[in-house]
Formats: C-alpha cells, sequence, structure tokens
C-alpha cells in the first residue's frame, strides 16, 4: 500500500502549491474569480444572444450555466500533470522524482487529485455566484432541480470524472516529459477542444459530423449530458446511462493514458530528455 | 538626456520582444490556441441561439484577447520576470529610460501578438462569415490604434505596480485577466443598449480602456459607425492611454525609490 503513501504526499504539495502562498481562505476566493467570471461570461454571451434573437429562456441559461461550469472543473485539473512536470523540470525538481522509488505517475496522479479538491471547491463557489448574479441580472431565479439527491449525484459525476481527466493528464504530461518549451500550449489546445467537443455551451449536433458523432461518446460531454439531466431535467433513467458510460470511457481513457506514458517516461529516460535542456 | 539614447533604446527593447516572437514560429501557432478556440466556441454559442449576425462579435473577441493576452502576460508581469532573473537592476543602473523600455516592450509586444491575431481573424472569418458593414476605414484604424495604445499603457501600469509582488504577481494576473475580458464586454456588448449589467456595473466597465476600445471596434465593424460616431470613444481611449503611461512611469519612480532605501529591487535567494 505504499502507492497511497506516495500519493498522499504529492497531494499534500499540491495542495501546498495551490494555497499556500498566501491564507488558504483568501487563495481559494482568489482562484474563484477564474472559474466565476469564465461562467458568468457564457452565460451573458447567451443572454445578449438569446434575448437579440428573442429565444431567452431559464432553461437554457440553466443549460450554458451548468456546462461552464462542469467544463471550468474538467478543464482546470485536467492538465495539471504537464504543469506539474513543466514546473518541476524548470526548477529542477522533477528529476528527483524520476529518481525516487515512487513512481512519477503517482506524484502525478496526487498532483492531479489535490488540484482536483482545490477545483471542485473554486468551480463551485463561482457557479454558485454566477446563478447569483445572473438571478439579479435577469430579475428572477432559474428553476434548478436542487436537493440532497442532486448535490450527492453532481458531486459523484465529479468524482466519476477523475479516472477520465487523469487519463487525459498523463497523455498531455507524456508529450510534456519531452518538450523544453510551450509545454503551456498543448492544455490550452485540449482545454479549447473539450470547450467545443463536450457540449458544454451548446448541443454537440451543431458541430459537423463525423466530429458530433465522435463528440457526444466523449466521457466530459456524457458527464455534462448527466449533470443537465439531474439539475434540470429531473431525468434519471438517461442520467444513470450517462454516468455509466462516461465512467467506462473514462477508464479507458485512464488505461490508454497510463500506459503512453508509462512507455513514453522509459524512452525519456534512455534518450535523456528529463533534464531540462538549457541549450 | 539625449532623444537618440531614447530612440535606441526603445528599439534595442522592442527587437528583443520582435525576434523572441519571429524567431520562433512555434510562439506564433502555440498562441493562437486559446483565442481560436475560445472565439469559436462563442461563436458556435451565438448560432445555437439562432443569432448567426453576432458570430462577429465572438471573433472579435478573439483577436482583441489575444493581444489583451499579450498585455497581461508579457507586459504586466515583464518586470517582475526581470527583477527575478537580475535584469531588471542593470536596466536601472544603465542611462536607458524606463519609459523607452516600456514603450519599446509595447510596440514589440503588439507587432509580435499581430500575426496570431490575424490567424485568429482570418480563421473566424472562413468558418462564420460574419457580416461587416464598415463604412469609415480610418475610423478603423484610428480605433483600433487607440484600443491598443490604451489596453498597453494598462499594461505598463501594471507592469510597475507588480514590482511590488513576488511570485503572487502571476496569481494576481489569473485574477484581473478573466474578470476585466467579461466586464469589457470583450465577447459581447457590455455598454449601451445591448447590454446585460445594470447601468452601475457599465459606468465601472467604462472604466476599462478594453470596454471602451471593444464599444467602438463593435460600432466600426458592424454598426457603419465612423469617426463622428466614436469620437467620444477615441477621445477617451487617448486621454486614458496618457494618464495611464504618465501614471506607470510615476509608480514606478516611486517603487525603484523604495526599493532603492528598502533594498528590494533584487530577488533575495535566502
Amino acid at each position: 500500500m505504499n502507492f497511497l503513501r506516495y500519493i498522499a504526499s504529492s497531494m499534500r504539495i499540491g495542495i501546498y502549491h495551490d494555497l499556500s502562498w498566501t491564507n488558504p481562505m483568501l487563495s481559494i476566493m482568489l482562484r474563484a474569480v477564474y472559474p466565476y467570471s469564465s461562467i458568468m461570461t457564457s452565460c451573458l454571451i447567451f443572454t445578449v444572444g438569446s434575448k437579440a434573437a428573442s429565444k431567452f429562456t431559464d432553461v437554457g441559461l440553466l443549460y450554458v450555466m451548468i456546462g461552464a461550469f462542469l467544463y471550468m472543473h474538467f478543464a482546470s485539473y485536467a492538465w495539471v500533470p504537464t504543469l506539474a512536470i513543466g514546473e518541476g523540470k524548470n526548477l529542477f525538481v522533477f528529476q528527483y522524482i524520476i529518481i525516487t522509488k515512487a513512481s512519477s505517475k503517482f506524484y502525478l496522479a496526487g498532483r492531479t487529485f489535490s488540484s482536483f479538491v482545490v477545483s471542485i471547491l473554486t468551480a463551485t463557489i463561482g457557479f454558485i455566484l454566477s446563478y447569483i448574479t445572473m438571478g439579479s441580472i435577469v430579475g428572477h431565479f432559474p428553476q434548478l432541480s436542487l436537493g440532497p439527491y442532486s448535490v450527492v449525484s453532481i458531486f459523484a459525476i465529479s468524482l466519476l470524472n477523475i479516472p477520465a481527466s487523469l487519463g487525459l493528464g498523463y497523455i498531455l504530461a507524456s508529450y510534456a516529459l519531452y518538450a523544453s518549451k510551450f509545454e503551456w500550449a498543448l492544455p490550452a489546445y485540449i482545454a479549447g477542444m473539450i470547450m467545443i467537443l463536450s457540449g458544454a455551451l451548446f448541443p454537440v449536433t451543431l458541430l459537423p459530423y463525423p466530429v458530433s458523432f465522435v463528440a457526444q461518446y466523449i466521457p466530459f460531454t456524457e458527464f455534462i449530458r448527466a449533470a443537465r439531466d439531474v439539475l434540470l431535467y429531473s431525468n434519471m433513467s438517461d442520467f444513470l446511462l450517462s454516468i455509466t458510460t462516461g465512467f467506462a470511457g473514462g477508464l479507458i481513457l485512464l488505461l490508454i493514458g497510463y500506459f503512453v506514458y508509462e512507455y513514453s517516461e522509459e524512452k525519456a529516460r534512455k534518450v535523456g530528455a528529463l533534464d531540462r535542456r538549457l541549450a | 538626456m539625449k532623444p537618440g539614447i531614447w530612440l535606441r533604446v526603445m528599439k534595442g527593447r522592442m527587437m528583443v520582444r520582435i525576434w523572441s516572437q519571429f524567431g520562433e514560429y512555434l510562439w506564433i501557432i502555440s498562441n493562437i490556441g486559446f483565442p481560436l478556440l475560445t472565439s469559436l466556441s462563442f461563436a458556435l454559442l451565438y448560432s445555437s441561439v439562432g443569432l448567426k449576425s453576432f458570430t462577429g462579435f465572438a471573433v472579435l473577441g478573439g483577436i482583441m484577447v489575444s493581444f489583451w493576452g499579450n498585455v497581461i502576460w508579457s507586459m504586466a508581469s515583464q518586470f517582475n520576470w526581470d527583477k527575478q532573473e537580475g535584469l531588471f537592476e542593470i536596466y536601472l543602473v544603465s542611462p536607458a529610460p524606463m519609459s523607452a523600455i516600456l514603450i519599446g516592450m509595447s510596440l514589440g509586444g503588439i507587432i509580435g501578438t499581430a500575426p496570431s491575431a490575424v490567424l485568429v481573424g482570418i480563421s473566424g472569418y472562413l468558418l462564420f462569415r460574419p457580416e461587416f458593414s464598415v463604412s469609415s476605414v480610418p475610423a478603423l484604424i484610428l480605433t483600433f490604434v487607440l484600443t491598443l495604445a490604451s489596453i498597453y499603457a494598462l499594461g505598463m501600469m501594471l507592469s510597475s505596480l507588480y514590482l511590488a509582488y513576488g511570485r503572487e504577481a502571476e496569481t494576481l494576473n489569473e485574477v484581473i485577466q478573466e474578470p476585466i475580458s467579461m466586464l469589457s464586454g470583450v465577447y459581447f456588448p457590455s455598454t449601451g443598449s445591448l447590454s446585460p449589467f445594470p447601468v452601475a456595473v457599465q459606468v465601472l466597465a467604462s472604466l476599462i480602456p478594453l470596454t471602451v476600445g471593444m464599444d467602438a471596434l463593435r460600432k466600426v465593424l458592424f454598426f457603419s459607425g465612423d469617426n463622428s460616431s466614436v469620437a467620444l470613444n477615441e477621445f477617451t481611449l487617448l486621454v486614458m492611454a496618457v494618464i495611464l503611461l504618465l501614471l506607470s512611469l510615476r509608480i514606478l519612480k516611486i517603487l525603484e525609490e523604495k526599493g532603492r532605501r528598502d533594498g528590494t529591487l533584487t530577488v533575495k535567494i535566502s
């Protein structure tokens, strides 16, 4: 069970990295500003556009708000392994992690879990504040199916998404092992692609075929759909189907990511790509 | 101070930035990712509510976000990074005027970001074919130049302010980047009749140069605005640019003097 200790240590490092540069409460509040603004931007675009087209509905607004909330949550921790490697290589820390007996895979998993904890807090704060702000902007509070069951369901969605995000994180990290610059650029592309392909802001059927077909089976799409089923439509049968397929897809992504990373790490050791190249 | 030194310093700092961008083409590719995909997403959001005519707002937003990102990450943070790498103290002991360094940095940033912004614009145009309605090209050019001047002047002021901070400067950047984008209405009109904000928020948002610039750019690009219809915006942008530039130099001077007294102009390792 040593790997649990490695993961727990890495989580502590991650929490310290993310929150301890100032008062932790202040740090969380500051980190919530980004998801809040991002969710608000999406909702305001919807409001401006739909009101100009005389198509504004509460369901439409909540559809965008829920999608933007979960997108912010998923996207904000999927790229943490890349960041951990990029930053670690620049500060000559990652090489020490590689030469310890604990695998860097556990280190990256721990950093992802700690970022998940921070992200679920900040994205939820952002969502609640956006809901209140949009309520005051449109003049009433749109009806959400909120209750203990739906809150637990959203938390379950968030937990079940971890394999998908960690799998994607491992795949991106495999690239970061070899990159000596621009390692931050690939996650930005991937985050942007997730925004488009996950149906966070609009139905994936708007995308051209076959992209629309593939997009509906991406785990992130399934989880966002499940969240809408529970918070917006109270449709439990579709909810269960979506989280089951989303979780299964996430496990496949995790397995692929794990083996891609393992292979890449082994090869990176052989070719000497793990050091920061200064020239 | 001889004007020759000012110009040489300005050109020198500008060229560093230009070569760092154009000497590595991957910079251009990596810089277009976020603004392009975000503007595509928002254009699709406009389309999903049946308002294809507004997709141009999202494409324009993607172009301006390229510059805004450059202001935040390559202007505001720059002196802080220079301080960490030991460059800032070299600036101070040299006869190089700080105003020339700041303006050179801005011009280099604008020229270096232009290819990414153009690529975002072309891609957005080819994908969504937004309808433009430009009646005055000089008004468009003047508005665009004044918008860039004022937001880069804001970047200069932030750059001076960030000298007072350590690693927290990057977190502050993350904290201000998105709210300012939202309040400024980069992707939607945040002021005027189409704005979803109450009047008080619109007034607050109008204090940000990006808001005034985006409002004017939308008028000349999509609503056949000419110089007379955006004269107030242009005048406001000009005043903001001058005030922010003077403020940045003043703040820099104050922090420099304080830093000299307290010994905080260099990074302490222990």
